[in-house]
């Protein structure tokens, strides 16, 4: 009998193998109901075969576009790696629903800080300073730069579509790698999230959540950054995350990200407007299928 | 044993301000009848509404002055020596015009002028006559502002890499209004933007150099109503500033402002609460916040810097100069915010 058929335990699949699928894979074991069901390798896709519920797929961006129409014949729930800089358009139009890797919206701080906004207390969010400084020490590259904690958490509590992005940055010394990175982003009704990321050059911690609404303002100060990378609050997001969206698939209400597209267009202007030093205008559109420079 | 030095002589010109704010009232009459080094000796008018002009008349009486109907006679008066001005904005000029041709200091309400030309044409007359002109931005006198500056100059925390301020305001624009608070009407950033933008040049010494914002209408139902702005600055340095500003009025705040400041430097951080020091008290049904001064308030501070300039005995605490970069910061970020733009200074 598959797992799938099964409702007390579920059947999840991991799709390549990365630092996100070994904590994938440590959160399934965690988790009652749910079974690791196949391992697959990314270059395996026409040997995916099986009966599964979900599938959580650790892959660069490529590689998940090159998959989505497999996936899209499973016709099956997938939990991806957020792809930086691109989008796998393969999902525009419909099929499986695609759900993004963030756990950095399922750390405390962060669900405290969505649950008074969805609370109502502050009414509209007018403001977002995300502050997110002090994570290790390397330089901002590749997707890093690209600031995704701070930028997505901003997003997702100013719940609008970005219009402009405006980035600004320190050098690390002697080096053309950027190390703090200040971006302001406009959003369509009006909001402005300012968002910090990077590391400060003393190597400290620095982090805030600050939103101003129409109805009201909160503060949230942290000791620890919004984005888990190791330790118990990277197994804790992880795992909340799993949780999350198994409950969805167990009944049969997977919120599909809708906001990819929004997500890599800010992504790519924040890259960009640090290279021109002007603002840049976003183009939703343009940015589908757009790589990483 | 030096002699000891007469007050200073104060007219106060005009009880007035855009909208309901009423600045004389509020904070700079206060300050100069406490101060031991200024005396009021006279209240008058320059272009004042009736009702303007009848609460110079009522505080002329409180304080035992003459009202003087004439505003030229007022600072004629060889007993005066400084202009308290707080007249509207169309009359700003012509009031320094005649203070500076009397020989006559200046102490003037804030943002000085609306107009880089009205605020050059004012820089110009003092300077011709010699006097001072002080506008006052007194919160970066502030005991948290002053002592941030200090320990930036000292290097406390290595070379200044970013400044993050937050100005918002959340009660009316005046006391009066506290229960049913008013925009500003001629839009918050011109109202506000000064404060903290002068306050980070004053910790700093850094002029701004790049301006982008927005603003908008979010709190009073007008999307005319310019309540609230952000700004991301770059500094001279290539210092990074980013500073929201506006009047959001939040019922229950703890302080009525959050006005605060995050500096980032090589070697650290400073977080500059510029509500600090205050009593917290939860209790009477409401939790709330109340400041108190170690020393002596902002306007007070800068009424000492007055003094001590007038006197010869100290440096020029603000002058027009400061007022012409902070209403540039203003004027740029109204422009930035219009068109999308990034806006060179």
């Amino acid at each position: 009998m598959p797992l799938s058929d099964n409702k007390d335990v579920m059947g999840i699949a991991l799709v390549g193998s990365g630092d996100v699928n070994d904590r994938h894979a440590a959160a399934v074991a965690a988790s009652p109901g749910v079974q690791i069901a196949g391992v697959f390798d990314l270059d395996d896709k026409d040997q995916m075969s099986g009966s599964f519920d979900a599938l959580l797929v650790d892959a660069e961006a490529p590689q998940l576009a090159a998959l989505a129409p497999a996936f899209e014949r499973m016709g099956v729930p997938v939990l991806a790696e957020t792809p930086t800089g691109s989008v796998p358009s393969a999902w525009a139009g419909g099929g499986s629903a695609l759900v993004m890797v963030r756990p950095h919206r399922y750390t405390p701080g962060a669900l405290t800080v969505k649950s008074v906004v969805a609370g109502g207390d502050l009414g509209s969010v007018v403001l977002a300073r995300v502050v997110d400084l002090g994570r290790g020490s390397e330089n901002l590259s590749g997707e890093r730069l690209a600031g995704t904690p701070a930028v997505d958490l901003a997003r997702w509590l100013v719940d609008d579509r970005p219009v402009s992005v405006y980035a600004q940055g320190h050098r690390a010394t002697g080096s053309d790698e950027w190390r703090y990175v200040n971006v302001m982003i406009r959003f369509d009704r009006g909001a402005t999230a300012l968002c910090e990321f990077g590391t400060t050059a003393d190597g400290g911690t620095n982090n805030e959540i600050f939103l101003q609404g129409t109805h009201g303002a909160m503060t949230l100060p942290s000791a620890v950054g919004f984005t888990p990378e190791s330790g118990p609050s990277q197994e804790v997001a992880f795992r909340r995350q799993l949780d999350d969206f198994v409950d969805q698939v167990r009944h049969g209400r997977v919120v599909a990200d809708s906001n990819v597209d929004f997500q890599a267009a800010v992504e790519m202007a924040v890259v960009r407007s640090l290279a021109s030093g002007d603002v840049v205008t976003l183009d939703i559109e343009a940015a589908k299928g757009g790589r990483f420079p | 044993m030096s002699e000891p030095q007469q007050p200073l002589g104060v007219v106060l010109v005009g009880y007035d301000g855009a909208g309901t704010q009423n600045h004389q009232l509020d904070m700079y009459e206060p300050a100069f009848a406490h101060h031991p080094r200024f005396v009021i000796r006279a209240v008058t008018d320059l272009g004042a509404s009736e009702g303007r002009v009848e609460i110079s008349r009522r505080r002329a009486q409180a304080l035992a002055v003459p009202y003087i109907e004439d505003p030229l006679a007022a600072i004629a008066r060889p007993d005066v020596d400084l202009v308290g001005a707080c007249v509207g904005f169309d009359h700003r000029v012509g009031l320094v015009q005649m203070a500076a041709a009397e020989g006559k200091h200046v102490f003037i309400d804030k943002p000085m002028a609306l107009t880089i030309q009205e605020v050059e044409a004012i820089s110009e007359l003092v300077s011709a006559a010699g006097v001072l002109c002080v506008p006052a931005h007194h919160l970066r006198f502030k005991d948290p502002i002053r002592r941030a500056a200090e320990s930036l100059a000292q290097g406390t925390i290595g070379a200044l890499e970013s400044v993050h301020a937050d100005f918002i305001v959340t009660s009316g624009a005046t006391r009066a209004a506290a229960e049913n608070p008013e925009v500003w009407p001629l839009g918050e950033l011109m109202n506000f933007v000064v404060y903290p933008v002068d306050s980070i040049r004053a910790m700093t010494g850094l002029e701004v150099v790049r301006v982008h914002a927005t603003r908008g209408g979010f709190f009073y139902g007008g999307a005319d109503d310019e309540d609230f702005g952000v700004m991301s600055l770059t500094l001279e340095g290539g210092v990074i500033a980013t500073v929201t500003v506006g009047r959001a009025p939040v019922a229950g705040h703890l302080d009525g402002l959050t006005h605060r400041y995050r500096i980032v430097g090589s070697g650290g951080d400073l977080m500059v609460d510029a509500n600090n020091p205050a009593a917290i008290v939860h209790g009477g049904g409401r939790s709330r916040r109340i400041p108190y001064v170690t020393q002596a308030d902002s306007v007070t501070v800068l009424l000492d810097h007055l003094a001590d300039a007038i006197a010869g005995d100290g440096p020029v605490p603000v002058g027009p100069g400061d007022a012409r970069a902070s209403l540039a910061v203003t004027l740029a970020a109204r422009r930035a915010a219009d068109t999308g733009a990034v806006v060179d200074l």
